[in-house]
C-alpha cells in the first residue's frame, strides 16, 4: 500500500515537490542583499503565492480524496500529490518569510502550518503502517465479533457463577462488572488497563477493592480457588470459570490492543482538519494584515 | 500437514451494504460451527448455540452438515437437522447464510459465510467507549476555536484603529492583541521607542496605504534634500517616497537600503531625471566603482585672490592633468618634519609622527584644525630677542607684532635698568652676526632703529616670512608697511564623499603602524612644499575597493562614501508631503529625534544654506584653519 502510496506513477509528486522546493530556493537568493531578505521583496511575494495556492488546493485535495464519486484522477494518485506536496509546502512557506519569526500573526500562520504539517507527517505514518497491525490484532474478526464474544464470556461466567460460593460469585461479577476498556483519550491513546475488582472477603482486610490488571487477580484468585473445592461439580464448574477467565484476558487484550491503534489511526485526523481551518483563517488574517499596515 | 484444504471465505455486510473481505484456511476435512470460540468456525451471532453444526467434507466434493443437539437450520425455506450441500447450496443461521462455492485451485472444497452485521455489538460490552468521537473530543469545536483565534487577532486591533482608547487600552493590556500582533518584525533603532514602537499609527496613517511621508514628517521634518533644491530640479525625486530607501520591519534591523542601483538607476544619466535650474552642472555619469564607471574624485580648494584679497572655493578634478596645487599661502614641508634627523618631539628624543599634528575631530573623517596655537608653538617659538626669550611677538596681526617690537626695544633703550643696564647692547640674532656697529645716537633714536632693523628681519628675512608670504609696500609707515597673506588649509577635500580614519587605521597597533598606514595613502615624507596635495584620489582607493561586480578585495556601495540626504542644504520636501494636517501630538518624540540628531551632528538644521557652494558638508569647525 504505502509503496504504491508514496512512489505513484514512479515518484511523479516527489519528483513535482522536489521540483518546486529548488525552484523556491533559487527565488528566495535571488534576492540582492542589499536588505535582510524578506516576505516583502517581489520574490518574498512569489514565494508567498505560492505557498498560499499550495495551501489552498491541498486542502482543497483534503476535500476531493474522500469525493469517491469524482472521476477526476485516482485517491491514490491525489492522496499522493496531498503528501509529497504538503510536505513541500512547510520549506517554502519558511522561505517566503524568510526565517523571521516574532509575537505576532504572521508567525502564527506559519506555527499552525507546522502543526498541520506535522500532524499530517504523523496521519501517514499511521494509514501506512497501523492498519496492519491492527488487522493483525484482531485476526479474521471485527471488533463487534470480539465485544459479542466478550458479552457471551460475561453472560456464562455469571451464568456459571450462580453455583459457586458467595465470594467467588462476588469476586467473578465483580470483575466482570468492574473490567475497564477505551475510555478518554488518552487512556485510548495509551490503552490503559484500569480494571478493578471487589473482594469481599480479602486475607485478614474484609472488602476491598483490588487492581485486576490483565484480568491476573480474577484468574489468580480461580486457580487457587480450585484446589479447595469440595463439592461434586465444583471442580468442573471452577475449571470453566477458569478457563472462560483466561479467553477474558485473551479478547480484552485484542480489544485494548485495537482501541489504541485505532485511536492513533483517527486521533491525527481529529486534529488535522480543525488546524488546516485554524490555518486558513490564520493566513487570511495574515495576507489582510499585510495591506492594512502596508 | 494434511492434503485437505477447506478455503472460508468470510464476508460482513454491514446496514449500509458495505462489506469487508476475510479469508481463512482449515486443514480439516470437518468443521464445526457455533460462537464458542473452540468452533472451526466461530459464528457471533446470539441465535446460533455454542456448538450449532458440524460440517463433514465428503469424498467428491459437498458437505454433510449435522446439527448439534436442538440446533437446527434452514435450507430452502426448510428447517433441518440434516443435510446435504453441493457447490451452490446455502443454509442459513441466524444472521449468517453459508454458501458452498466452487473451490479455487489447491483447495479441496470452499465455503462463503455472509454475515449481516448489525450496526453494533450486542450486549453490555457497548458501555465501553472505544471511539475518539465518543470522547470529549470533538473537530467541529476544536475547529471553531481554531477559526476564531485569528479571526479575534485581526478583529481587536482593527477596532482599535477606529477607536483610538481601544486600541491605548489594548495596548496597556498584556494578554490582549493590540495592533503590535500585525507587526512583521522589529523597528531599527529609535523607531523602537515606546512611542513609536507600540504605536503603528505612528507610520501607518491609514489602512491600505503604504506608510506614507508626512508619517515620517513628524520627526523629521526638518531632515535635507539630496540636492540643493534651488539649483537642481528633479520630480522623479520629488516623488519618491522615504519608503522606497526606508524599510522598516525587518531582522536583523536594517533600515536603510545599501544597494548601489538605488543610487546608479538615476546617476547612470542623470539628465534624464534631473535638470539644472541655472549654471549648475549635474554630477559626471556613475554606473558603478571603477575606473571608468566612477568619474575622478574632485578637489574641493580653497583659492586666494591677492588683488581683491579674497578666498573662493573651487572644484578640481584630482588626477586629471595639469596637476592642481593647493594654495594655502603656508610654507611648509612635510619632509623636513618627518626628517629623523632634523625633527623631534620636544623634550623627548622620539621623533614627530602624523598623530602630533594631526588629531581626529569628533567625526572619524576630519581632523582638528591645524593652528599656530594648537599644532606649531610646541616647537616654533614667536620670540624675536635672545635675551628676553619669554617676549613673543602676538601672532596673525602685522600692526601688533610690530608694535610690540618697537615698545620691547624702546623699553630696552630708555630703561636700562629694566634689563641689563646697558644702553648699547650688540644683538645677535639667530642666524646674523653681532652688530658691528653699536648705535651712537641718543636711546630712542637707537630703540627706533633697532625695531625697524628687527621688523625688516621678521617680515623679510627669517622670523615670519619662514611660513608665511609677505608683501611689501615701501610707501607705507611701519605698522602697515607689510601684509601676511592669510592662511586657509583645506578641511574637507572630498565634501561629497565620507571616509572613516579610524576603520582605515584599525589595523595600527603603534603609532608607528598608524604612520605607515597614514603614508600608505598620504605621501608626506616626499611632500616639501605646501602646494602639494597629499589627498589620494580615486585610483588609491580602487586599489583596495570596488563594486560588487569587481574582484576587489572590499567591496563598496556608494552608501559606503556617499549620503543621500546632504548635511546642509535645502529640506528635502518643502511642499505638503511631509506636513500632516492632522498630524499626532508626538511632540516629545520630535524633540528626542531632533536632540539626537544634532548631538550626531546629523541632518538637523541648516548650514551655508546661502553659500554658494553646493554639495559643502563643511562645518563651520572646520571651514577655515588661520594659523
Amino acid at each position: 500500500m504505502h509503496q504504491h502510496l508514496l512512489s505513484y506513477r514512479r515518484r511523479r509528486y516527489l519528483r513535482l515537490s522536489l521540483g518546486l522546493l529548488v525552484a523556491s530556493l533559487l527565488i528566495y537568493f535571488s534576492q540582492a542583499p542589499t536588505l535582510p531578505r524578506n516576505g516583502g521583496s517581489w520574490q518574498g511575494y512569489t514565494l508567498g503565492g505560492v505557498a498560499t495556492a499550495m495551501i489552498l488546493w491541498l486542502a482543497w485535495l483534503g476535500l476531493r480524496k474522500r469525493s469517491y464519486r469524482s472521476s477526476l484522477g485516482t485517491v491514490q494518485g491525489w492522496t499522493s500529490a496531498h503528501v509529497w506536496l504538503g510536505l513541500s509546502v512547510l520549506p517554502i512557506a519558511a522561505l517566503h518569510g524568510a526565517f523571521q519569526f516574532g509575537w505576532n500573526v504572521h508567525t502564527l500562520a506559519f506555527v499552525l502550518l507546522t502543526a498541520v504539517v506535522l500532524s499530517g507527517i504523523y496521519g501517514m505514518f499511521a494509514y501506512l503502517t497501523l492498519p496492519q497491525r491492527l488487522v493483525r490484532v484482531h485476526g479474521d474478526q471485527s471488533r463487534a465479533d470480539w465485544l459479542t464474544e466478550l458479552n457471551a464470556i460475561d453472560a456464562r461466567l455469571r451464568e456459571l457463577a450462580v453455583d459457586a460460593d458467595a465470594r467467588t460469585q462476588a469476586i467473578v461479577e465483580s470483575a466482570v462488572d468492574r473490567t475497564s476498556l477505551g475510555g478518554g483519550v488518552l487512556a485510548q491513546w495509551f490503552g490503559f488497563d484500569r480494571s478493578r475488582v471487589l473482594d469481599p472477603a480479602a486475607a485478614g482486610q474484609g472488602s476491598r477493592l483490588l487492581g485486576n490488571r490483565g484480568q491476573q487477580r480474577l484468574i489468580d484468585f480461580l486457580a487457587a480457588r480450585i484446589p479447595l473445592a469440595e463439592q461434586r461439580g465444583e471442580v468442573a464448574m471452577l475449571q470453566e470459570l477458569l478457563a472462560l477467565a483466561g479467553r477474558r484476558r485473551r479478547v480484552l487484550d485484542t480489544l485494548r490492543k485495537g482501541v489504541r491503534l485505532n485511536a492513533r489511526i483517527k486521533l491525527w485526523l481529529v486534529l488535522h482538519i480543525p488546524l488546516t481551518l485554524g490555518l486558513l483563517s490564520a493566513l487570511t488574517v495574515h495576507i489582510l494584515v499585510v495591506f492594512l499596515y502596508w | 500437514m494434511s492434503a485437505v484444504q477447506i478455503l472460508i471465505r468470510r464476508i460482513e455486510r454491514d446496514q449500509k451494504g458495505n462489506e469487508a473481505l476475510f479469508e481463512k484456511t482449515i486443514d480439516s476435512g470437518t468443521l464445526t460451527m457455533g460462537h464458542r470460540f473452540d468452533q472451526t468456525l466461530q459464528l457471533l451471532d446470539p441465535e446460533i448455540a455454542p456448538c450449532h453444526a458440524v460440517l463433514t467434507l465428503r469424498r467428491g466434493g459437498g458437505f454433510d452438515l449435522r446439527t448439534v443437539g436442538a440446533a437446527r437450520v434452514q435450507l430452502a425455506d426448510k428447517t433441518v437437522a440434516r443435510a446435504r450441500l453441493t457447490a451452490g447450496q446455502s443454509i442459513a443461521m441466524g444472521r449468517q447464510t453459508l454458501t458452498v462455492v466452487a473451490p479455487p485451485p489447491g483447495f479441496a472444497a470452499a465455503i462463503e459465510v455472509l454475515a449481516l452485521t448489525p450496526d453494533e455489538a450486542f450486549g453490555p460490552a457497548t458501555h465501553f467507549v472505544l471511539e475518539l468521537t465518543q470522547t470529549g473530543l470533538r473537530s467541529r469545536p476544536l475547529a471553531w476555536l481554531l477559526l476564531l483565534i485569528p479571526l479575534l487577532f485581526l478583529a481587536l486591533p482593527l477596532a482599535g484603529v477606529w477607536q483610538p482608547a481601544l486600541a491605548t487600552w489594548l495596548r496597556a493590556q498584556p494578554w490582549l492583541p493590540a495592533d503590535s500582533v500585525w507587526s512583521s518584525g522589529p523597528l531599527s533603532g529609535a523607531h523602537s521607542s515606546p512611542d513609536i514602537g507600540s504605536n503603528c499609527q505612528a507610520c501607518h496613517l491609514k489602512l491600505f496605504e503604504p506608510a506614507p511621508d508626512r508619517g515620517c514628517g513628524h520627526c523629521h521634518e526638518a531632515i535635507n534634500a539630496h540636492f540643493d533644491r534651488r539649483l537642481v530640479d528633479s520630480p522623479l525625486l520629488d516623488a519618491m517616497a522615504c519608503a522606497r530607501c526606508h524599510k522598516e520591519h525587518n531582522e536583523p534591523g536594517n533600515l536603510l537600503r545599501h544597494d548601489s542601483a538605488l543610487c546608479i538607476d538615476c546617476h547612470r544619466e542623470l539628465g534624464a531625471v534631473a535638470k539644472s535650474k541655472g549654471a549648475a552642472k549635474l554630477s559626471a555619469p556613475v554606473s558603478g566603482l571603477a575606473l571608468g564607471s566612477h568619474p575622478q574624485f574632485p578637489f574641493t580648494l580653497w583659492r586666494f585672490d591677492a588683488t581683491r584679497w579674497t578666498w573662493s572655493l573651487s572644484r578640481l578634478p584630482s588626477e586629471a592633468p595639469p596637476e592642481p596645487r593647493e594654495g594655502s599661502n603656508l610654507r611648509f614641508s612635510h619632509a623636513l618634519h618627518l626628517d629623523p634627523k632634523k625633527v623631534q618631539v620636544p623634550g623627548t628624543k622620539t621623533l614627530l609622527g602624523c598623530a602630533d599634528c594631526h588629531r581626529l575631530g569628533r567625526d572619524p573623517e576630519h581632523f582638528e584644525p591645524i593652528s599656530m596655537e594648537g599644532q606649531c608653538r610646541r616647537c616654533h617659538s614667536l620670540a624675536f630677542d635672545e635675551a628676553e626669550p619669554e617676549q613673543q611677538l602676538p601672532h596673525a596681526d602685522v600692526p601688533a607684532a610690530v608694535r610690540a617690537i618697537e615698545e620691547h626695544f624702546i623699553r630696552q633703550f630708555l630703561l636700562p635698568g629694566a634689563t641689563d643696564g646697558s644702553s648699547q647692547r650688540n644683538r645677535r640674532r639667530p642666524g646674523q652676526a653681532v652688530l658691528a656697529d653699536p648705535c651712537r645716537e641718543s636711546p630712542l633714536t637707537c630703540a627706533r632703529e633697532r625695531s625697524r632693523l628687527e621688523a625688516f628681519n621678521q617680515f623679510s628675512r627669517s622670523g615670519c616670512v619662514t611660513c608665511h608670504q609677505v608683501t611689501e609696500q615701501p610707501e607705507q609707515p611701519l605698522p602697515t608697511r607689510w601684509r601676511v597673506k592669510p592662511v586657509r588649509l583645506v578641511a574637507d577635500w572630498y565634501p561629497a564623499a565620507r571616509f572613516n580614519h579610524v576603520a582605515h587605521l584599525a589595523a595600527g597597533a603603534t603609532a608607528a603602524e598608524r604612520d605607515k598606514a597614514c603614508s600608505s595613502c598620504h605621501a608626506a615624507k616626499l611632500s616639501k612644499v605646501s602646494a602639494d596635495i597629499l589627498i589620494p584620489g580615486l585610483t588609491r582607493c580602487l586599489d583596495c575597493h570596488g563594486d560588487r561586480a569587481s574582484q576587489a578585495k572590499v567591496k563598496l556601495d556608494c552608501t559606503g562614501c556617499h549620503a543621500f540626504h546632504q548635511r546642509s542644504g535645502t529640506p528635502l520636501k518643502p511642499q505638503s508631503r511631509l506636513a500632516d494636517p492632522a498630524a499626532q501630538k508626538l511632540s516629545g518624540v520630535r524633540q528626542l529625534a531632533a536632540a539626537v540628531f544634532r548631538d550626531a551632528g546629523g541632518d538637523v538644521g541648516s548650514q551655508n544654506s546661502g553659500s554658494k557652494q553646493p554639495h559643502s558638508k563643511v562645518s563651520p569647525a572646520y571651514e577655515e584653519t588661520r594659523l
